[in-house]
């Protein structure tokens, strides 16, 4: 069964389904107990084929490679940097829009 | 020194709030409600200690569908995220993406490894995801959206770094649970 919610434009699909992913025989027997599983997927994010897929994995690869002590420095400055902004509103400024 | 406050909605919650894109205000205005009331997401506010609410996002359960096995497994996707027109271009955004993401890797209550967004396809928008925020682009031939994902290990790696910055995520991050708000003043020793 698939119900659509439109949120405004953005839209979430809720699937009560079975997916492929937990039909592996590891997985069937809770559904063979009648347990249902309810997953919301984001609906933008469809399986990739063809070219997409190729394209994907092309920047995982490289972002992968790239994930080095240097990237995960960048990462963490940046949660430091997070964590100070929000100590002090004095920091952010009202507009004059 | 007066401190930001960031606390859950609840789905009647009324909130005075203008981001200058009207798909996200209507959004945050009509659709989070309905949203909320079918626990199809959850929403947060980001106020000052005046009450005046700078950012407002929403929060949704999903699943990464990544291009092999290895590249799978539950996400946390962001529905919406807008910062007050009054305090854009300050860096708010950005941080709050960055702390929900610290939060994620350290209350994993349910197991999350990936966050999602299905970005607007503008320039502007597609640079904020990728060099603020550490996104990673798929499939953005010719939509109005584009999906992007983060890969939370790479947040965790970067958290290991730092013991410390662990640490006061850590204590921020079960203010959150304990009590559905946190002034930011304890998440920094």
């Amino acid at each position: 069964m698939e119900e659509n919610f439109n949120l405004s434009s953005r839209k979430v699909i809720f699937y009560y389904r079975l997916p492929e992913d937990y039909r592996k025989p590891t997985h069937l027997s809770l559904f063979e107990k009648g347990m249902k599983m309810a997953i919301v997927e984001d609906g933008l994010f469809p399986r990739l084929s063809g070219d997409d897929a190729a394209l994907f994995q092309q920047r995982a690869k490289s972002r992968q490679e790239g994930s080095n002590a240097q990237e995960l420095r960048k990462i963490k400055d940046g949660l430091k940097e997070a964590l100070e902004f929000f100590k002090d509103t004095n920091k952010v400024r009202l507009s004059n829009k | 020194m007066s401190q930001f406050i960031l606390s859950r909605l609840d789905w009647d919650d009324e909130v005075d709030f203008d981001c200058n894109d009207l798909e996200i205000d209507d959004y945050f205005q009509r659709g989070r409600k309905s949203s909320q009331q079918n626990l199809a997401s959850v929403s947060y506010c980001l106020k000052t200690p005046h009450q005046t609410a700078v950012a407002l996002f929403s929060l949704a359960n999903g699943y990464f569908q990544g291009f092999d096995e290895y590249s799978r497994g539950p996400s946390v996707t962001i529905i919406a995220l807008g910062v007050h027109n009054q305090y854009q271009n300050q860096g708010i955004g950005r941080n709050i993406i960055r702390f929900i993401q610290a939060f994620f890797v350290l209350n994993n209550k349910t197991g999350c490894r990936y966050m999602t967004v299905s970005a607007s396809n503008k320039v502007e928008t597609i640079r904020f995801y990728e060099d603020y925020c550490h996104f990673i682009r798929t499939g953005d031939r010719g939509m109005a959206t584009v999906p992007m994902y983060h890969d939370l290990m790479d947040t965790k790696n970067a958290l290991e770094l730092d013991p410390e910055l662990m640490r006061n995520y850590e204590i921020a991050a079960k203010q959150i649970m304990h009590t559905g708000s946190t002034p930011f003043e304890i998440a920094v020793a």
